[in-house]
């Protein structure tokens, strides 16, 4: 009986040691291979500790999104162990990949984990409310706009929830613009970028030449966020909706079949966007531009970093920038894209962390820190327009007015968490392929489109 | 003391050395295997959301993830890919093991080039692999294919064959481990039979069919059932490489289960996934502890 029991429990070790050696992704992979986000952290001891009179040593863990711009990473990252040397506390900064971030912030929710300072993506901001996480920072924007003037108002409306109090500050914009090839346009006959998405696609076919391997525009067809955001920009721009006024799923619309049509021939018909966009995800249509096989694209100022650097001197030399096409009566709304920042329920240093976030909007320094980066993030302060550099500083008119050109999902609804999380969740992104895969009409896919949506936010 | 009772008595003291031996594992197995498992069962028959309390629903999970066609075409495509990556590991490593242990010059950096795509990291792979297959500029395929004259146009490897870039990828990969284990089973096996059958007229197939391949079976077996367990646990290489699309054509189980837990944030649902797979992972994990046992 021992004996057997014995044996049974060397085969449970051997079986459960099996199922360890599945899910640590085999022996010939490293750590790196577990998914896990890439985070660094940097401390520094307190010599002195205390919050509020409390003799326990402060410390706040601050989240960083992992940009494209190590010298932007660095030096937000740099301003917040500033405030914690100022203040004799301990700052921990963590930088999460944004591949990673909502993969990384459900973990740390669920492991009760989270930090007490973070950036936020406009996509959780509502659900992160209703999931009850967020600390209400009134007091904070007050303090914020009585040094830097008043946030820009559509920007600082995502994180107005529906109790009327504010639970997130946006940090810096990153409105869509077009980039497009001057000099494939000059060679097609066109001297001006298109205005309207017609004439985008107009351009695009003019400008395609498959066999040189050049298509006109760089776009992704697949469940990615650049698709998600795009899209709706010019699905907004052309007066459709995936939401209605009220709040429900209404995506199964002329107009919503009409605009995504009209992505899905560009693709299908015109072959003006690459073959394999199908499968590209948020890095393909930067790679494709950069890479010099596509006329335009739509993305945020992360192609203009990186056209800055060495190589790409010809394509740089090329490449202009003009606002987002507008749809036939000249509307051009955005996704709201950017950075929010926000400090979660669970800190134990509340007041702390509000102060390092005045700090890190102070006036002087959020001003140098954009203009170390200028053309990459907008500043979200509607007076910062007219204020040196970015006055004088070519196109951050036309990206503050992306800003205020800016709407969040749900639009014309309310912006619910519903609304955010299928944004997040890339329903249309997999949808959309599925119609391009199976060769099915925007019209049909999208009455299957309208019954999951409809099944997804039942389920929320 | 009689010897039976001496003896009776070491046997005891053995047991209980035993025992103590495996206690630390078993504990550790306990807290960090055995009782999170348990928890994930019981969440599956919640509808457990991200951030949100959950609620027993019983069977809701599982009654609705065998209603739903992603599902469905995830355990499909689970099978589809399994089998014939395992199947083409096998045959090639196989047949580099057989080649490997003959005697050929630079054997040694053979051995070593033919194992390297099984140490390379799986992120470092499937990014390359990723490049390799691109069907627009700097597709290397592509490029080496129309120098040949095999095709004329490009081809889209990861929108039109998906599954068959994603099994090369994993076979790419894998075949390495298959032929590691059978080499080693080639070396234990007596060298003068193939001589002997060989003087007496038996040719190449003909020794390989009755003397090698009996020889190697056992250990071809295990690796074949190992391997399978890696492979349908399969994710890194197919979410890097195409997240389980173009609109689900390499959607596997756990890459789908990935997806309903974090991006859709239903934790219960993405769980009931696993645990529907859990009697196949069973089966095999079986076959393979016997297949040890039996070997021993």
């Amino acid at each position: 009986m021992k004996k057997r029991f014995l044996v049974l429990s060397v085969i449970m070790v051997l079986v459960l040691n099996v199922f360890t050696a599945c899910q640590s992704g085999q022996e010939a992979d490293s750590t790196a291979d577990s998914g896990a986000p890439a985070s660094s952290a940097q401390a520094i001891p307190s010599d002195s500790g205390g919050d509020s009179g409390s003799s326990k040593p402060v410390k706040l863990t601050f989240w960083l999104k992992k940009t494209f711009s190590a010298d932007n990473d660095a030096m937000l990252e740099q301003r917040a162990l500033d405030y914690g040397k100022e203040k004799g506390i301990e700052v921990v900064v963590e930088h999460i990949p944004s591949s990673n971030i909502l993969e990384v912030f459900n973990a740390a929710i669920e492991a009760n984990n989270l930090p007490d300072v973070s950036f936020l993506t406009s996509e959780v901001l509502k659900t992160f409310y209703q999931q009850g996480i967020l600390a209400p920072i009134d007091d904070v924007k007050t303090n914020i706009e009585a040094g830097n003037g008043p946030f820009s108002v559509s920007y600082a409306s995502a994180g107005i929830m529906s109790d009327g109090k504010v639970y997130s500050l946006p940090l810096y914009g990153s409105p869509r613009v077009l980039y497009y090839r001057e000099d494939l346009l000059q060679a097609a006959g066109y001297t001006e970028p298109p205005k309207t998405w017609e004439e985008l696609r107009e351009v695009a076919k003019a400008t395609t030449d498959e066999a040189a391997g050049i298509y006109g525009f760089g776009q992704q067809l697949s469940p990615c966020a650049d698709f998600e955001n795009a899209f709706r920009g010019m699905l907004w721009s052309n007066g459709g909706s995936l939401w209605d006024a009220d709040g429900n799923v209404a995506l199964n619309t002329p107009a919503v079949a009409e605009s995504l049509q009209m992505w899905i021939d560009m693709y299908s018909v015109d072959k003006s966007i690459p073959s394999d966009a199908l499968s590209w995800d948020d890095s393909g249509n930067n790679s494709a531009y950069l890479a010099g096989t596509t006329a335009m694209v739509i993305n945020t100022n992360t192609i203009l970093r990186a056209l800055q650097a060495e190589g790409y001197e010809e394509l740089y030399k090329n490449t202009k920038i003009a606002p987002c096409p507008t749809g036939p009566d000249g509307t051009r709304l955005l996704f709201g894209g950017g950075c929010f920042a926000g400090i979660f329920a669970s800190t134990e240093n509340l007041e702390a962390s509000k102060e390092l976030l005045e700090y890190i909007y102070d006036n002087d320094w959020y001003i140098q820190w954009l203009s170390e980066v200028c053309g990459e993030m907008t500043p979200v302060f509607t007076d910062m327009a007219a204020v040196e550099p970015f006055a004088s500083t070519e196109n951050v008119p036309m990206l503050i007015d992306g800003l205020n050109a800016s709407v969040f999902p749900g639009y014309p609804g309310p912006y619910t968490a519903a609304a955010g999380d299928m944004t997040t969740s890339k329903l249309l992104g997999y949808a959309v392929q599925d119609m391009v895969m199976n060769n099915v009409s925007a019209q049909d896919g999208l009455a299957d489109l309208q019954k999951t949506a409809e099944e997804f936010v039942a389920s929320r | 003391m009689s010897t039976k009772g001496k003896s009776f008595s070491l046997a005891r003291s053995d047991m209980r050395l035993a025992y103590i031996l495996l206690a630390p594992a078993l504990i550790y197995l306990l807290c960090v295997m055995l009782l999170p498992f348990l928890w994930a069962i019981y969440i599956s028959f919640t509808d457990k959301k991200i951030g949100a309390p959950e609620t027993f629903i019983g069977l809701g999970n599982y009654i609705a993830l065998l209603r739903d066609k992603r599902f469905l075409q995830s355990v499909q495509n689970t099978f589809v890919f399994t089998a014939s990556a395992v199947f083409f590991k096998v045959v090639l490593g196989v047949i580099m093991a057989l080649v490997l242990n003959s005697a050929i010059k630079a054997r040694s950096l053979f051995r070593a080039l033919l194992i390297l795509p099984w140490t390379i990291p799986t992120v470092v792979s499937a990014l390359s692999w990723k490049w390799i297959y691109s069907g627009g500029a700097g597709g290397v395929l592509n490029h080496i294919l129309k120098l040949l004259g095999l095709i004329e146009r490009d081809v889209i490897w990861l929108v039109d064959e998906a599954m068959f870039s994603v099994v090369l990828m994993n076979v790419w990969r894998g075949a390495p481990f298959i032929a590691i284990s059978v080499l080693a089973g080639l070396q234990t096996l007596p060298a003068d039979l193939p001589e002997a059958a060989s003087i007496d007229g038996a040719n190449v197939l003909q020794r390989f069919v009755h003397i090698t391949l009996p020889g190697i079976r056992s250990v071809t077996a295990l690796a074949a059932l190992v391997t399978s367990i890696w492979t349908v646990n399969e994710f890194t290489l197919i979410w890097l490489m195409t997240k389980g699309g173009p609109a689900d054509r390499t959607q596997v189980i756990s890459t789908y289960s990935y997806i309903v837990g974090f991006t859709s944030f239903d934790l219960g649902k993405a769980i009931s996934v696993s645990v529907l797979f859990m009697p196949f992972m069973f089966l095999l994990v079986n076959m393979a502890t016997r297949q040890t046992l039996q070997t021993e």
